[in-house]
């Protein structure tokens, strides 16, 4: 009765923006981020990949609630950046990672069909 | 947004090598990256990789022992193939169509006609029986059986003559009827189960395995031979020359091992 739809879990509905940012006001260089419609697969991967920065102090993300399709991220950094600047270059590495990744599949999906049948 | 910050970038460059690769199953290792990385892969092939899959069924005649919503459920569950799923639109996103979702750019219609005739045998209806009005999109196993046909593919060893039938969607007694009309669209696995590629997909790590060959030199050649047998899978060998045991397989030093098994697009 209460359950929301299934698409509701990546459907972003109109109006609402898909990441938005909350600076926290007791601590210097501290934010959270919510990004809407999105799971533990971003939440892992982006938090995985701030802790490799060494400026980042704290990086964290967790599901509200399981029928609240959205994470929230929290960055502490050091001085040398600030939580937006520490996101954006996770965010940009992960992309570059990603692109790799598709590119090193695919090349080796046609080294492996260019194999003579037998004997290798 | 700002600009990152030092320039500095922590990326990754992970490395791919297939172990195997067939139609059905695909198995490769992925170095150089990280656990959170492959189960992201992981839960993206089985969520949020697009599909096509009956979505809506119009039902003429019913007089089989199912109901109406019995039968639309186990049209949904049977498997296309989507290759084209790429080039299609979801039907929410297409305005091409006046909103119902059923223009050519985002839906595949199919027809299904079976009517059991006066003989004393059950009429088994099945997949095969569904029509499609797009060759590109039908069910997994038509596909399969025409590839089969035209001498292209493997010969599956797992198929039976029963398999040839294809998926059985409900038998019909003498006088019964079925029609029915049905619209597949694009859609994902986190939608619904249906338009999930993957029948499984699991990932583990390899275990690296070193033999300890001083103490390996202390054994008795029958104590070693036991060594060998005592593993229920065969992880060692032993070489009958220089009786020298050692793996099986050569394990290389890697980070993860990502086994996966999906249904064909085709």
């Amino acid at each position: 009765m209460n359950a929301p739809d299934r698409y509701e879990r990546f459907v972003v509905p109109e109006g609402t923006k898909k990441v938005s940012y909350e600076r926290d006001t007791k601590i210097v260089n501290a934010g959270s981020f919510t990004i809407e419609r999105e799971d533990h697969t971003i939440g892992n991967i982006l938090r995985m990949q701030l802790h490799r920065d060494p400026n980042v102090l704290f990086a964290g993300y967790k599901l509200p609630h399981p029928l609240q399709y959205k994470i929230i991220v929290r960055v502490h950094t050091a001085n040398l950046s600030t939580p937006t600047q520490a996101y954006t270059q996770a965010i940009n590495d992960l992309d570059k990672e990603l692109e790799n990744l598709k590119k090193a599949f695919e090349d080796e999906k046609i080294r492996y069909e260019e194999r003579p049948k037998q004997g290798y | 947004m700002d600009r990152p910050a030092s320039g500095v970038s922590y990326q990754r460059f992970p490395r791919v090598r297939i172990r195997e690769l067939k139609d059905d199953y695909a198995k490769f290792e992925l170095r150089d990256t990280d656990a959170s990385m492959a189960n992201a892969l992981r839960r993206v092939m089985i969520a949020e990789v697009p599909t096509v899959a009956i979505d809506l069924v119009e039902i003429e005649v019913n007089s089989s022992v199912l109901n109406d919503e019995f039968i639309a459920h186990r049209l949904g569950l049977i498997p296309l193939t989507s290759a084209a799923a790429m080039n299609m639109r979801f039907s929410r996103d297409c305005d091409a169509c006046d909103g119902d979702g059923s223009c050519e750019y985002c839906s595949v219609e199919f027809h299904l006609a079976a009517r059991a005739t006066d003989s004393d045998q059950t009429l088994e209806v099945t997949s095969n029986d569904l029509r499609s009005t797009d060759p590109k999109v039908c069910p997994v196993d038509q596909a399969r059986a025409y590839q089969h046909a035209l001498g292209g593919s493997e010969p599956y060893d797992t198929a039976t003559a029963a398999d040839q039938r294809g998926i059985l969607i409900v038998k019909l007694r003498r006088g019964q009827e079925l029609r029915l009309r049905a619209i597949a669209r694009k859609g994902i696995g986190k939608d619904h189960a249906k338009w999930s590629p993957a029948a499984t997909v699991t990932f583990m790590y390899e275990p690296e395995i070193r033999i300890n060959e001083e103490l390996m030199e202390t054994l008795t050649l029958d104590e070693k031979q036991g060594l060998v047998e005592s593993s229920p899978t065969k992880v060692f060998t032993i070489d009958p020359n220089t009786q020298q045991v050692s793996m099986f397989f050569t394990f290389f030093k890697c980070f993860g091992v990502l086994f996966s098994s999906y249904y064909t697009t085709m």
